[in-house]
């Protein structure tokens, strides 16, 4: 799964692009949960996909803008953080691919909303013919 | 117990030896497949730690730590690759070595 002489966690995950199990693109690394028990090695535990955990990394402006723009928005103020297991991990490359379904994850409804809301709208958006 | 902790809490984190004498940043952390009867899991064997010599004040950001890594020696740019036994967590806003910096610069030169 991975190469023998292990993964930097910084350069090789944090960041990186995800696919699910059909090969469609999930969203990134947004930061990674550890798991801390006394006398054992920091196990990666989860990957946590989602806008609200990227903003907590950039600050807390970022946090506080982007609930200011999901109420203006008249959305809930979280769009869906996804928790992903580490072992759901199939392959750490350029991508890392995931044993998941994506569209199940809550991370992707704004994905969803965006499509519903504002690409859906866009003519030619449902691929219909010119 | 176990608790949780995020990588982005420790990345950055300025690192003090056993006598409270500064280390470096972590930089990096490196993680191998460790197997177990149900599976297998990916653990910490290893802190990658960036100490930054005279240029510490100004490397706060990113793009000036990855400067000074690639100026490398003329900026007294060091790092050390710290084995997790020797990394103290129980306060992982302030990591700690439960050795001293002189057995670490040992350890980096065998």
């Amino acid at each position: 799964m991975a190469a023998l002489d292990g993964v930097q966690l910084v350069h090789d995950v944090q960041d990186a692009c995800l696919c699910d199990r059909n090969g469609r693109r999930i969203g990134r690394v947004d930061a990674l949960a550890l798991t801390l028990t006394e006398g054992k090695p920091l196990r990666v535990s989860t990957i946590l996909i989602g806008g609200a955990v990227r903003a907590e990394r950039v600050g807390t402006w970022m946090v506080r803008l982007r609930g200011a723009i999901a109420a203006m928005l008249h959305h809930d103020r979280d769009f869906g953080v996804s928790r992903v297991p580490f072992s759901a991990v199939r392959v750490i490359g350029g991508t890392i691919e995931l044993d998941v379904d994506g569209a199940t994850l809550p991370s992707s409804r704004l994905e969803r909303w965006l499509g519903d809301h504002i690409i859906g709208h866009i003519p030619g958006s449902q691929g219909e013919n010119k | 117990m176990s608790r949780e902790l995020l990588l982005s809490h420790l990345i950055g984190r300025q690192v003090r030896d056993a006598d409270g004498r500064k280390i470096g940043r972590i930089e990096e952390l490196l993680a191998r497949i460790e197997l177990h009867e149900h599976g297998n899991d990916y653990v910490v064997v290893e802190f990658h730690v960036g100490a930054y010599g005279l240029m510490e004040a100004l490397t706060g950001g990113v793009f000036a730590q990855k400067l000074v890594q690639r100026m490398g020696s003329v900026v007294g740019y060091r790092r050390f690759r710290i084995p997790w036994e020797w990394m103290d967590l129980s306060d992982p806003l302030h990591p700690r070595l439960n050795h001293t910096r002189v057995e670490l610069e040992t350890r980096a030169e065998s």
